[in-house]
This record gives structure tokens, sequence and C-alpha cells, in this order.
């Protein structure tokens, strides 16, 4: 599964987001997250790659792009 | 101005314990004697402890939202279906005007503990300070309390209480004293308990006062008051009683399970997990000063016996001097042989037990009690309840490590 994938199966299962309401170019606030909420989840993610992401990569960043920014900190960490 | 007391009833019990789901159901089984606890592993398969324990055998994620159970430890999801049960039982929900005005009053020992657990095996074993940026808040004793207030949005006192094995009877008490002394109309009133990891229990193994299973096996493992008695089974689960005053209740037309007429605390001021007589004693006459009534109206006792070796006999000492000439008349049992002690959850568990025995007129037995200890030579209701068609006052017990005792006294309505 790719990186969008299990983030999109994070919020759908343990956060009760519907699934159709899950979109590439949302962020976790338009998805009605809260700050602390919003943490768990990163922190979830960070867990599930074994990766380390920073408030600044983060930023405000929509799904698809920290996705892609999953994938790049994964690339990196294998070299 | 001191206001004129008001008086003070459970109107609902919500539960999620080692026993089925209804209340009912739970009283019904603990009147047969029947108990829930169980010989099992925790931890891993190659690293664990082999225990006897009372667990919450429900799939509790099920029963809760995901949005409200995300930011949740074990302790509060428990204390959470409680609090549905109860409301929904009481015909309570969100938005109802009484319920914004209410207040919320749970007793807890140690709160999120698997959080805790989860967090040191990744900082100490993963070597990562990266732990979970919400283990705080999902830790937090009062959590429990909050999540319920949010919830039903409940804008009154949030309060919680951590006095180890009597919280939940001092969460009850100060609500009680809330409504009575007029501060509140109805209040959600229990405690919840989820300490069942492999590093708690090995903590409570070492203490040296759990229960080795029994030749007749784990259900026979826990024997308040009897001679092979060898110590406590720890349990987990959450109550949340209902209490409102007489004005609340006519206003609403509930129908009471009982009244709560007294409540009483004292300090042992001696040691922190040796209990003392003189301190429990204390608390008994306190509740029944509380209460108005005198030791011969009292015909229950729900005792707080856990099943120690050194703890039984103290409180069977402290009934004496409390009840003087009643004391051999007056029928006292342990429940917690057949639920375990739940901790911070065992006084709402007990209480909720003390009610329905009110309001059913029978007294739940202490189970296994086949060969009474000479020191606990009390009439403690050894193997089978007993209808008692003339029961009208109980009372319960709740006895803590760090010598804090506290006592209700319940009123058959």
């Amino acid at each position: 599964m790719s990186a969008y994938e299990i983030m999109r199966d994070l919020l759908v299962e343990k956060h009760g987001i519907p699934a159709d309401a899950v979109h590439p170019d949302l962020t976790t606030s338009e998805l009605g997250l809260d700050s602390l909420t919003a943490v768990e989840f990163v922190f979830d993610v960070e867990d599930h790659f074994d990766i380390e992401i920073t408030d600044e990569e983060l930023g405000t960043k929509t799904l698809g792009e920290t996705a892609t920014l999953v994938d790049e900190l994964i690339a990196a960490d294998g070299e | 101005m001191i206001p004129q007391q008001r008086r003070v009833f459970i109107t609902a019990v919500g539960a999620v314990l080692p026993f089925g789901r209804e209340p009912e159901e739970m009283f019904d089984r603990i009147y047969q004697g029947e108990s829930a606890i169980r010989w099992g592993r925790t931890g891993t398969e190659d690293f664990g402890s082999d225990v006897l324990l009372a667990r919450v055998e429900r799939d509790v994620d099920k029963l809760i939202p995901p949005r409200q159970r995300v930011l949740m430890a074990r302790v509060s999801k428990l204390a959470m279906i409680a609090a549905q049960d109860a409301l929904q039982r009481a015909g309570l929900d969100r938005g109802d005007p009484c319920l914004r005005e209410a207040g919320v009053y749970m007793g807890c020992g140690l709160g999120g503990t698997e959080v805790i657990q989860d967090g040191f095996r990744k900082y100490y074993v993963k070597k990562s300070r990266r732990m979970r940026p919400t283990s705080v808040p999902l830790i937090m004793v009062n959590a429990p309390a909050s999540h319920i207030t949010m919830a039903f949005d409940i804008q009154g006192p949030a309060t919680s209480y951590s006095v180890a094995c009597s919280s939940s009877a001092v969460s009850i008490g100060e609500a009680f004293r809330a409504i009575r002394d007029g501060y509140l109309g109805l209040a959600l009133a229990g405690g919840t308990e989820a300490m069942l990891n492999d590093g708690v229990v090995a903590s409570w193994e070492r203490l040296g006062v759990l229960a080795t299973l029994h030749p007749d096996g784990d259900k026979a493992s826990c024997r308040p008051f009897d001679e092979a008695r060898s110590g406590m089974v720890l349990g987990e689960g959450a109550v949340v009683l209902l209490l409102e005053s007489e004005e609340s209740m006519a206003a609403r037309g509930s129908t009471p399970v009982a009244e709560i007429i007294g409540f009483g605390t004292s300090s042992d001021a001696k040691a922190l997990t040796e209990p003392n007589a003189d301190g429990q004693a204390r608390a008994i006459t306190a509740a029944l000063m509380d209460a108005d009534v005198s030791p011969d109206e009292i015909g229950y006792i729900n005792a707080h016996a856990t099943a120690t070796v050194t703890g039984d006999p103290v409180e069977i000492q402290a009934i004496k001097q409390a009840f003087g000439a009643h004391a051999s008349r007056v029928a006292i049992s342990s429940t917690k042989s057949m639920h375990g002690h739940l901790i911070g959850a065992a006084g709402a568990v007990e209480t909720a037990i003390t009610a329905l025995s009110l309001s059913r007129r029978r007294i739940p037995p202490t189970a296994n009690l086949t060969n009474p200890d000479p020191m606990c030579d009390l009439d403690c209701v050894p193997v089978r309840g007993r209808p008692a068609p003339d029961l009208d006052v109980a009372m319960s017990n709740s006895f803590a490590f760090g010598g804090s005792n506290a006592t209700l006294v319940l009123k058959r309505v």
C-alpha cells in the first residue's frame, strides 16, 4: 500500500472519517481533526513508517503532500 | 447561610464489568455466587505473568464513536461506556438542560496505565525520545471525567478523586454532599480503573498481596474471611451512578434505586499499606452519625475485605469496634470474591451492589467462604446469598492504601 493509502485507512479506521470524505487535497484540519488529534495522527504515521517528521516539514501540508513527504523520508532512510 | 439539606437518590446505574452487560444481571450473578475471576496471562507469551484477573471481555472500542475514543486510554473508554449506560437508562442525553448544569465526580487510582507502559517501552527499549504527543492527556487521572463532560455537554464541576481503593467511595460521597448541600441537582458519580497490563500487574505481584491459584481452580481462588485466603484478585471496569436530589427526581419523574443517607471518612495516619482497625472504625462511625442511624439499623455491610491475610481480620475488628453488640447480628459479605478488586472503581461497584441489594432485599454472599478464619468470626454470609425481607439500611466500606477510609450508608426507598 502507498503512504497515502495507509494514511487514508488510518483516518477511516481510527478517526472515523468517512472513506469518501478523505481526499489528497485536504488537510487534517479540513477533515475536522482538532490540533491534538492531528498530532496523534502524524505520530501514528511516523510510528508506522518508522520515520520522523519535523513540525517545519509538516507545516500545513495536505494529505497528498504529506504522503509525498513520507515517501521521501522513507527513501532517504533507505539510502 | 447553610441551606436546608436535600435528600439524594441513586436513580440509574451504568456499568462495564467482568460480568454481563446489565447491572441487574451482574447483581443476579453475584447473588448466585458466580465468579468472574479467571487465570490468564498478561504481556506476551515469552515474557509476562500468569495471574488471576477479572477482566472486562467486551470489545470496548466498538461501544464508543471513533472520534471520541481516539484520545482515550482504556480507563476513559470504560468510564465513557458506564456513563453512556447510566444516562441511557435515565433517559437523559446531550442537550438536556439539567444535564448541562450537572457535575461529574469520578474515582480512579492510576489513570491511563497502558499509555505509560507503551511510552516507556518506546523510550527505553526502542531508545526513542519521540513519545506519543498525546501521552500526558491520555494518562492523566482526570481524563475520564473530562471525556464524560465533553461527550454529554456537562458544564458543572468535573472532579476526580485518586484515593487508591477508596477513590470511588469518595467520589460518590463528595457528589452526595454537593447535592445534599444544594450545589447541584444532578451528578454522575462513580469510578473507573484499567490497570491489567503486564508492568502494573508485575508490580502488584511484587507487593505480595495477590491471590495464588487455589487447588479447586481460578474461581475458587479469591476467598475473603476464609482460612485458606491467599490474597486479592485485580479486576477492571467502571461504574457510574446517576445521583439526583429529590426535587430533580420529582421534576424528571425518575425512579430511585436507593437513597444515599450518609458518608464518613477518616485517615489511619499510621502506615502506607497496613490497615488499621481504629481508623476504619472512625470512618464507619462517622458515616453512621452522618446518616443519623444507629448500628442496629444496618442490616448489611458490603465489606472492603480484599481477601488478604492481613486485611480481612482488621475490618472485622473495625466493625466490632464501631457496631458493638450489633456486630454479631449484621450480615457482612465481600463481593470482591467474585468481581475482584477494581481499585479506583471498587467503591462504585460495591455501592451499586449495595443499592441493588436494598432494592431487591437480597444479600449477596461471600463466595468460597467454606472454612471461616476464627479471626473473622462474624456473619460473613458464606457461599450462598440470602433473602432479607426486612433489609432497609446498608453500608459499603472502602479502605485504601495510604490509610484513607470511606464508608457510605444507603437506604431502601
